[in-house]
């Protein structure tokens, strides 16, 4: 397997463990992590650097219960990783399942992530939200 | 056969010189565009986002998209991949025709091919939230 997707298996792993230590050690000071869905999804935020990177772990998990998290593929080329899959979860404050396919793209330099945008169908997550 | 990221890049020139038998000339007979589990956005009616098969159906897509929207900017930041599937990143600037309303989107196409090279499935991975606010489109239960 290419080395960038085990990385990238491995911030998985650690997610799955609740280890936001292990997954941030993965990030390069000056990441770019971007998870769409405006002002309906609360831990949808556009973040800069490694310390707004962590909080989103703590935001998604003040909103959401993951009920299943599945990534199905990886393409890998350069410095690159597009990893594609499929999560369920509830929504806290309404207690709303839903259901969503995935994209991430993963940038790394150094051997560090650098740049992290997620693709989400954020109606499905928004709609679990509303009251 | 040419390899499949070249595939990609030659359909993404096509587009931006509007030549569509170029790009139906990529696709399997049975092309499968936006086939999703589930997908919000096709709950609401979205018509660049619908389900549609076969060439035919991809002619029908880009008529959807030539119609309906009024492209500022369209860019193809990177092409991924070279097996099976490739994954292009694309950001969208764009006005969507019936409601004035403009948008910015970051957005994933994932390219699949068969196994003579051509593509077999495509899927544009976008904001759906977003997509539904630029068409005014109710959000589905």
């Amino acid at each position: 397997m290419a080395q960038l997707t085990q990385i990238v298996e491995e911030i998985f792993a650690n997610f799955g463990r609740g280890n936001v230590v292990g997954i941030v050690d993965t990030f390069a000071d000056n990441i770019r992590f971007v998870h769409p869905g405006g002002p309906d999804i609360p831990y949808a935020k556009d973040r800069r650097g490694k310390q707004q990177a962590a909080a989103f772990f703590a935001d998604l998990v003040d909103c959401v219960e993951v009920t299943r998290f599945e990534p199905l593929t990886y393409v890998e080329q350069g410095n690159k990783v597009v990893a594609l899959g499929r999560w369920a979860g509830r929504a806290r404050r309404t207690g709303r399942p839903f259901e969503a396919d995935w994209a991430m793209c993963w940038t790394f330099e150094g051997g560090k992530v650098v740049d992290y945008q997620e693709f989400d169908d954020t109606r499905a997550v928004a709609n679990a939200m509303a009251a | 056969m040419p390899n499949h990221r070249t595939t990609v890049e030659s359909i993404y020139q096509a587009f931006g010189r509007g030549d569509m038998p170029a790009i139906v000339d990529k696709l399997s007979p049975q092309v499968r565009w936006e086939a999703w589990h589930d997908h919000f956005a096709q709950r609401a009616g979205l018509p660049h986002l619908a389900v549609r098969h076969g060439p035919d159906g991809v002619l029908a897509f880009f008529n959807a998209i030539g119609s309906g929207y009024q492209f500022h900017e369209f860019k193809v930041l990177d092409v991924i991949g070279d097996g099976a599937q490739i994954a292009v990143e694309v950001t969208v600037d764009c006005t969507v025709r019936a409601t004035g309303r403009r948008f910015f989107d970051e957005e994933l196409h994932l390219w699949s091919f068969d196994e003579v090279g051509r593509v077999s499935r495509m899927r544009h991975y976008v904001d759906t939230a977003k997509h539904l606010w630029a068409c005014a489109a109710a959000a589905p239960a």
